[in-house]
């Protein structure tokens, strides 16, 4: 049962996006950041964050800089992540899953496509 | 492609996020052209880059996403120094650029891909192909693979201060955290409630002070008062932030210019350097998306007419490369724009020759030379015969001065020729709420703009006199034209008003007295706009706002007034509306 998603991209497209693929976690609320610097408060500002969606090209702190963060902090290290990556990057969302992450969609992704994810890693 | 249909919503915020990558995208084609291969702007190019990518496959415009990664791809190979970037392939990468910026304006409006980019898409992957075999052996010599100075800055367009180019680069990419998105039309109608509150806090001040007067009531009417004051207060506050919401930096409208400035350049064969000044300036956005079009057509209007061609330069004693300044300031609740060129100048002799000839000048008329220069904002002045690919499409400047005037500002040129030529703007903050003075005519109320009033005096017949059939008064040593509002609205005149007022209207070093019966004071008034089949008379009206009464009064449009003036000077005739 989902009760809170972190979704951390510096795209405000891609925020309103979220809103509207995930609207059928009903009762998920849905926290919004956009770099890594600003996931970080807003992990400490909301309890009970129960899997995070994370862009690695960001401005200010990329995602991969967040993911090495929260990987030493036993509070949140154990908080899955999803890998957002787009074209071209296949080498950060390689790193990302070494240092961690569950899982990766790559934009263009379908809502089905996230879905499935997050079912997959939610009910493991 | 994608499972869902992308709403209008989503295509405006992708929009609206796109032109922002695409203005980083034409800072960084220009700094590398103007400074040679520059790591950190590159840098600063890929994430907008990146993202944009990401968007535009996310929203389903699948070509565009490719052609946006092609571009990463050169941008990459040039980081790598695997590719040097010529005169010619800076070309085609601006030639992309805007073949990119066409095809997702276009595709955001129509929700689909219009607009192919293969074309483009074929020329770049050409463009990285060529260059790869030779330069993949000349790799260790990265560094010194970068744009050779000598081309770079020959054909140089800058757009700002070399220092600070690559941290505002940098600025079109940093962090939104914090900010929300509201539609434009939502703080217009949060504007308009503002006003309706302003509207019945003047009301319930009149009702406190109705209430004083009566017996018995006087503490009551205390409390409500000192209410009323409290609500005053924060509406005041309300209103000032919700204007301040309203403002954007003039950067808006400034950053398409170097680019634009840099196309003209090449196009007319001429070497110009644009300098942006001020660009942090804050000004009201519905101003913002007026201002664009005249200032396109005047910084058209310096390279085209201003800045000479580079051998011309050297041989008047000037440097090849021309000039041009457009800088903002904030001059207490105005924003004054200059654009200013080395250029030219204006020959003040062939203005009056050509006005002559237009019929827009008398030959024996004693207009000074500055005044004269003015004239080429005049319709019909722009002449035919000068009709370039650049400016003067038959489309002369008075339709800058029209649509300056529309946003209550005023233009002006400065000239010295051989020097160059100076167009200034000035414009107010906001076109939302002006500060007023209420004046009567003939037990009307009527709305004039407090920023041009220069003065007002009470009217004293023995002042008037009539010159060439025209009222005018004497101030000090000027003799200023009068008009009566009575007259020119049609309304009855009061025969022998006890007491009549000039007030005293400025623009530029010009003026104009306005003959009422009474001054009401100055109040603070919410523009509502008019239909044009209402404003369109005679003299127009800027607007109308509503009184704590619930009266509309109507706000004058000092500029026809002035226009009235030109007219009846110019053509040796009064207007109709001046005929006593």
């Amino acid at each position: 049962m989902l009760r809170k998603i972190l979704a951390v991209d510096d795209s405000a497209l891609i925020h309103q996006m979220y809103k509207l693929f995930l609207s059928r976690y009903k009762n998920c609320k849905l926290v919004s950041a956009m770099n890594g610097l600003e996931a970080l408060d807003k992990l400490g500002q909301e309890e009970g964050i129960d899997l995070i969606l994370l862009d690695i090209n960001m401005p200010v702190m990329n995602g991969l800089e967040f993911l090495q963060r929260i990987q030493k902090e036993p509070a949140y290290q154990t908080i899955p992540v999803i890998i957002i990556s787009t074209e071209g990057k296949e080498e950060d969302t390689i790193r990302g899953l070494k240092m961690g992450a569950k899982g990766y969609v790559k934009k263009p992704f379908q809502a089905s496509e996230l879905h499935g994810l997050i079912e997959k890693i939610t009910t493991a | 492609m994608s499972d869902f249909q992308a709403s209008p919503e989503l295509l405006a915020i992708y929009l609206e996020d796109a032109r922002q990558h695409l203005e980083a995208l034409d800072h960084c084609l220009l700094t590398l052209e103007r400074e040679g291969t520059d790591p950190e702007a590159v840098t600063a190019v890929l994430g907008p880059l990146h993202t944009l990518k990401g968007n535009s496959g996310m929203i389903g415009f699948a070509g565009i996403k490719d052609y946006v990664h092609r571009i990463e791809d050169v941008f990459a190979r040039v980081q790598e120094g695997a590719l040097a970037l010529d005169r010619e392939a800076f070309d085609r990468l601006f030639a992309g650029a805007t073949a990119l910026r066409d095809a997702i304006e276009q595709a955001s409006r129509e929700g689909r891909e219009v607009r192919s980019l293969a074309a483009e898409d074929a020329d770049l992957q050409r463009m990285c192909m060529s260059e790869a075999a030779p330069l993949s052996e000349a790799a260790p010599a990265a560094a010194s693979v970068a744009l050779p100075m000598s081309v770079a800055s020959a054909s140089a367009v800058s757009p700002a201060p070399a220092g600070p180019r690559p941290s505002r680069i940098e600025s079109h990419y940093t962090a939104r955290s914090s900010v929300v998105r509201v539609e434009f039309a939502q703080l217009d109608h949060l504007l308009n409630l503002v006003g309706e509150l302003i509207i019945h806090r003047t009301k319930l001040q009149e009702l406190g002070r109705a209430l004083a007067e009566m017996p018995g009531a006087r503490e009551a009417a205390r409390d409500l008062l000192s209410a009323v004051h409290q609500v005053a207060g924060v509406s005041q506050q309300l209103q000032e932030t919700v204007m301040d919401v309203r403002m954007l930096p003039i950067r808006h409208v400034f950053e398409r210019f170097p680019r634009l400035v840099r196309d003209l350049a090449r196009e007319t064969g001429k070497e110009i350097e644009l300098i942006l000044e001020g660009e942090g300036t804050r000004i009201d956005k519905a101003i913002i998306d007026e201002i664009g079009e005249p200032l396109v057509h005047l910084i058209r209007n310096s390279v085209d007419h201003g800045i000479e061609p580079p051998a011309l330069r050297v041989t008047n004693g000037k440097t090849p490369t021309g000039t041009i300044l457009l800088s903002a300031t904030q001059e207490s609740n105005h924003v004054v724009i200059t654009i200013m060129d080395d250029g030219a100048g204006i020959d003040a002799g062939t203005v009056r020759r050509k006005a002559v000839e237009r019929g827009l000048l008398k030959a024996d008329d004693a207009l000074s030379d500055r005044d004269v220069v003015q004239l080429i904002f005049s319709q019909g002045f722009s002449t035919r015969e000068a009709i370039t690919g650049v400016s003067g499409r038959g489309v002369g400047l008075d339709v800058v001065l029209k649509s300056i005037e529309r946003l209550n500002g005023l233009v002006e040129v400065e000239t010295v020729p051989g020097v160059g030529t100076k167009f200034i703007i000035q414009l107010p903050l906001t076109l939302a709420i002006i500060s007023a003075l209420l004046v009567d005519v003939t037990d009307r109320t009527y709305a004039i703009p407090l920023g041009s009033v220069v003065e007002s005096i009470q009217l004293r017949g023995a002042e008037v006199h009539t010159i060439n059939g025209r009222e005018t008064l004497r101030i000090r040593e000027r003799i200023v034209p009068l008009l009566r509002l009575a007259r020119l609205f049609g309304l009855p005149e009061k025969e022998q008003a006890e007491r009549e007022y000039a007030v005293i209207i400025g623009r530029g070093d010009k003026r104009v007295g306005v003959v009422v019966n009474r001054l009401r004071g100055q109040q603070e008034v919410v523009i509502k706009a008019l239909d044009p089949a209402v404003s369109g008379a005679e003299v127009a009206m800027a607007g109308a706002t509503i009184m704590g009464d619930g009266r509309v009064v109507l706000i004058l449009d000092v500029a026809s007034l002035f226009d009235g003036k030109r007219l009846a000077t110019l053509h040796g005739r009064r207007p109709p509306a001046l005929e006593a």
